[in-house]
This record gives C-alpha cells, structure tokens and sequence, in this order.
C-alpha cells in the first residue's frame, strides 16, 4: 500500500513539466501574435515608403510640386511616428522570442531611409521641419533610461504641438544598421541619446519644448 | 492519505523528553504523554539538560507522582547530547523524542506504531500544529505549520521526509544508535538525523492522522531565533551532504537538489526582486527629476502600459498556484481539525509573511558564513 504511491510523484512531475511546456508555448504564441500585427504593419509601412520614394523620383521629372512631395513624406512620416510609439510600448514586454527585436531592426532600417528621402527632399523643396530623435535600444544604464524615457514625453509634447509641421523620426542605433551608423558619423554625432534638428543642431541635453521650438526656427 | 497501517507488533517504547528550563510547560507534556492510549509505553525520561530554572524540581514531583516517570540529570550540552545520552538507557524498542513543549494527541502513538511493520522504517512523524493561535504571529505560524504538514506527507509518499521534528518523532531504537544518534555539531540535529537515515537506505514515514501540538514563539524575536536556527541548521546539513549530490537514492537525486534550489531561490528570487524594484524606483526618481527639469509632462497616456510582459503573466500564474496550493492544502487538513483560518489571514500569510522567508535565509546565510551563531 505505501510503495504504491510511488506513482505520485510521477505524475507531479509530468504536471509540472506539462505546465512549464503550456506557460512556454503560450507565451512564444503571445508574443508571435505581437509581431504578427507589427509585421502587417511593417509591410504597411514599407509600401508607403516605396510609395513616397516613388512621389520623389516623379517630382525630379517636374510631373510633381514641392507642396505635394512635403505632403506625401510628412503623411508617411507621421504614419511611421505612429507605429514607433506603438512598438516602444511592446519594445520592453518582448522576453522569450527575437522577433520584435528583429521587427524593430526593419522599422529602423524604414526610418533612416525615410530621413535620407527627407533630406532629399529637403534640399530640393526646403522649408520641412525634421527632428531626428537617435537612442540606445539595450539601455541598461537607469540614467540612460530615464534620460530616453523624458526626451520621448519631450518630443511627444512637440509632436502634439506642431502636428504636421515638423517630422518627427525616432530611430533606434545600436540596432547594427550600417546606413545609420554612416549617416551618424556624417553628423559628427558622439554618443546616445542624441536629438538632430534639421540637420543643423545636435542635443544631447534635455531641453524643453520651447527651446527645441527655437532650434527650429 | 490518513492511511494507518494495523498494528500487529506492539513495539515497546521509550519516551525522551528533552528539557532545558521548560518549567512552564514540562508538567502538561508529561501529563499529555502519559494519557496516550498506545498500551505498550515502558518510561518517559525527562532529560534534564542542566536547566537554571525549576525543570528540576518539577521533574522530581512528577517522577515521585508517577511510576514510569524517570531523570536524568545531567550538565547543560546541548539536546543533541541529550538525547544520544539518554539513548544509552531508554530501554524501549522505539524511542519517542518528544519536546517539553509540545501535547501529542491521546492516539498519536497508536497510529504510528502500525508504520514500523515495514523494517525499513528508521522514523515516523506526525502532523505538528500550533497549541495557542492567540496572536497574529501564532496565527501566521498556524498556517505555515500546516501546509507544511500537507507538503510533508506529499513528500512522504516518494520517500522523500527530510526531517523528523522535534515536537514529536518516532525511532526505531537500533537504527538510531547505528547511524550514530545524532549529530552535536549540527543545529537542527532532527534534520541532520532524518539525512543520514536516509542515505543509509532508511525509510522515514509520516502519520497523517496522528497529531502533536507545540508551542510556537509568540514576539518576533523569538520567531527570528528559532528560524535562524532551522536556516543555518539546513545550511549545515547541505554542506555536510554536498558529496551526495545527484548520487543514487531519493536523498541525492530529490531531497538535496530539492532543498538547495529552495534556498536559493529563497536567496536569490528576494535579490533580484530588489533590484528590479529600486531599479523601477530609481527610474522613476530620475525620470520625474528630467521631466521637471524639461518643462514636461511626469507620466503620458502613452506609457501607461496594457500590455503585461509574459514573466508578469507567469509571476501572476506561479501566485496563483501558490494560493490554490495554500488553499487546498488547509482544506485538506482543516477537515480534521475544529481550527479554521480567516480567509484574510491567508491571504496576508500568501502575500506578506511568506516574504519573510527569504529575508530570514539571507540574514542566516550571513550568521553562518560569519560562524555568529550558537545554539541557544
């Protein structure tokens, strides 16, 4: 009668190893349900990219005006602020599969050519507003955190004031991309996190909005 | 569960009781014992461990008051020497170790003589639950000293008992003596005895239906004396059974594995708790201290976050699991007992004394790798 209880172990054992294996398996689903959204939106995204790259090829033949070439990259550019605040909400809650580490890497990749499409458009148009907003991914520094966690709320503020008037490009840089890492030793930028402003100025400092505003007159 | 095998040897025993300045409570366990039902109880030796107080004299009355009633009196050295001392003379086939502060119920022996049927069987214990539940302290320990009852006879049915407490253990006398009595160095000499029964090849069973209820510490200083003391005691016994490790036998292969991860999880889980949590608060200063600086707003709607990481989805699981345990596990055991707990102290058992845990572990961590402890 008591040897015959041996059993018992065994099956708290296979219920254990049966939950261990349920709790995995449905948190990989979760968070590949997560980056199943991203990635439709992500392909979303891209094709507006195309879309807007293509608007810009056409305005080199003079079939397009400038109003409507600013038009075109600041409704993409807005679209894709719109996503990046989505995914820095999930960026955090990913801990048992890569894939939006890997989703954030396209979204990035999107961001820096649409601030390379923006310069170009810059030049050929001028008069468009752009805040390209560069951070650590992989923060583990608190100080960094906290400091990319204010100037996140700082650039939102900003967004929300100007609406359509300035692009707003926030791009994560230790996400391995060579365009970007290019593209930031073009503007001599020295370390993380660091706000451009139309190309012009570089802070590394916290500043309010209306300092920024000013940058950007 | 509350399965008691038939008793067909009626086993003469021998009952030790361990006494160091118990005279408050030396009489009603002596009494309590000698009102037990089991008919084959040959002396009570009360062990007079050099007691300062009136041990001595309240021990004399009663051996003068009752025949099977004996002392021995010696120099103050520590239970563990105690009882190997008292072992020498106890006369009994089974030796019943019972602490002078605890009342075995009148049929805690009958029902776990039954179990020695089996020659394997090196020790049986009982269910040990709280005599006086008159402060929230007691009524926190009540709780724990039940679950801990159920968990126990759970690890009884794979052979896996790792202690034989004091407030009330069966010994087969000559396994005892065998594996050495116990062993003087070690502060939880009842552990250590319940390991080396183990590794020898013994069996320890558990008698659910037999019952002993003790007197737990009523001010938190002794509470954090006594879990000290069982801390250190189970580091201890882990070092001196580290060869056995992952070795054949449900000692190596569960019960140690089982009891270091408990401890380091204790450890470690409260470490790292910590850090996440002043790593939040540090955050959180330095974020609004920025944002202020910056003109900016201190939280946005946009941070507020629905989206739960899948570890806080498993924390919440484990709690769960947790409580249900708790809850099952006091179910189980209350059907046998009138004490019933307040569904608030259960929960403030699950959520907040159950974190005293691991910070008692570390403290002790700490008195053990200093050598600042004793036994008294």
């Amino acid at each position: 009668m008591l040897e015959s209880k041996k059993h018992v172990f065994w099956q708290a054992l296979l219920l254990t190893v049966l939950f261990f294996i349920l709790g995995l398996v449905f948190g990989v689903y979760l968070e590949q349900l997560r980056s199943e959204n991203f990635n439709t939106a992500f392909y979303q995204s891209e094709i507006s990219l195309y879309d807007s790259l293509a608007v810009t090829k056409l305005s080199e033949g003079g079939f397009v005006s400038c109003n409507d070439l600013k038009e075109a990259n600041l409704e993409f550019a807005d679209k894709i602020y719109t996503e990046a605040r989505d995914l820095e909400r999930f960026d955090e809650k990913s801990q048992l599969t890569e894939s939006l580490r890997t989703i954030h890497r396209k979204y990035d990749l999107l961001r820096t050519i649409l601030w390379m499409n923006t310069i170009d458009v810059n030049k050929k148009c001028g008069d468009l507003s752009t805040i390209v907003y560069l951070y650590t991914y992989d923060a583990e520094d608190v100080n960094i955190k906290s400091e990319q966690a204010v100037w996140s709320r700082i650039l939102g503020d900003l967004k929300e004031k100007k609406g359509n008037k300035v692009i707003l490009i926030p791009i994560a840089a230790d996400n391995n991309l060579t365009s970007l890492d290019f593209m930031a030793k073009k503007f001599g930028v020295q370390r993380y996190p660091a706000v451009i402003i139309n190309e012009k100025h570089i802070l590394y400092d916290l500043e309010s909005v209306a300092t920024i505003e000013k940058y950007l007159e | 569960m509350f399965f008691v095998p038939k008793i067909i040897k009626k086993y003469s025993v021998s009952i030790l009781i361990p006494a160091y300045n118990e005279q408050d409570s030396l009489e009603g366990t002596v009494k309590t014992v000698l009102g037990s039902d089991y008919g084959n109880i040959l002396e009570v030796i009360i062990i007079n461990d050099g007691s300062t107080d009136n041990t001595l004299k309240i021990a004399r009355e009663l051996e003068r008051r009752y025949s099977k009633v004996k002392i021995f009196d010696k120099k103050n050295s520590g239970k563990a020497d105690s009882l190997n001392q008292a072992l020498k003379i106890a006369k009994g086939e089974l030796v019943a170790i019972i602490d002078a502060d605890s009342y075995p119920d009148r049929h805690a022996l009958s029902s776990m003589i039954g179990f020695f049927e089996d020659e394997k069987v090196g020790a049986v214990t009982t269910r040990i639950l709280v005599k006086q539940r008159d402060s929230f302290l007691r009524k926190m320990q009540a709780i724990e000293y039940k679950v801990i009852a159920f968990t126990r006879k759970l690890l009884g049915f794979i052979d896996s008992i790792y202690v034989t407490p004091g407030p009330l253990a069966l010994y087969r006398k000559d396994i005892l003596i065998k594996i050495g009595g116990f062993d003087k160095k070690n502060m939880t000499e009842d552990i250590e005895a319940a390991w080396r029964m183990l590794s020898r090849g013994y069996k320890i069973k558990m008698s659910y239906v037999a019952k002993v209820t003790t007197v737990a510490p009523n001010t938190v200083r002794k509470w954090l004396t006594q879990r000290i003391r069982w801390n250190i005691g189970g580091y201890q016994t882990i070092l001196k059974y580290k060869h056995r490790f992952f070795k054949k036998g449900m000692i190596g292969l569960f019960i140690l594995p089982f009891f270091s991860l408990s401890l380091i999880l204790g450890v470690f889980g409260l470490g790292i708790f910590c850090y996440r949590i002043f790593r939040r608060i540090l955050f959180s200063y330095l974020s609004t201290k920025y944002s202020l600086a910056a003109q900016t707003a201190v939280l946005t709607f946009n941070e507020i976050n629905l989206n739960p990481s899948v570890l806080n989805f498993l924390g919440v699981i484990l709690f769960v699991l947790g409580l249900w345990f708790i809850f099952f596990a006091l179910k189980n055991i209350n059907g046998q007992t009138k004490e019933k707990e307040s569904f608030f102290s259960v929960i403030f058992y699950s959520i907040v004394y159950i974190l005293l845990r691991p910070i008692v572990l570390i403290y002790s961590l700490g008195k053990f790798l200093t050598g600042n402890y004793s036994w008294r």
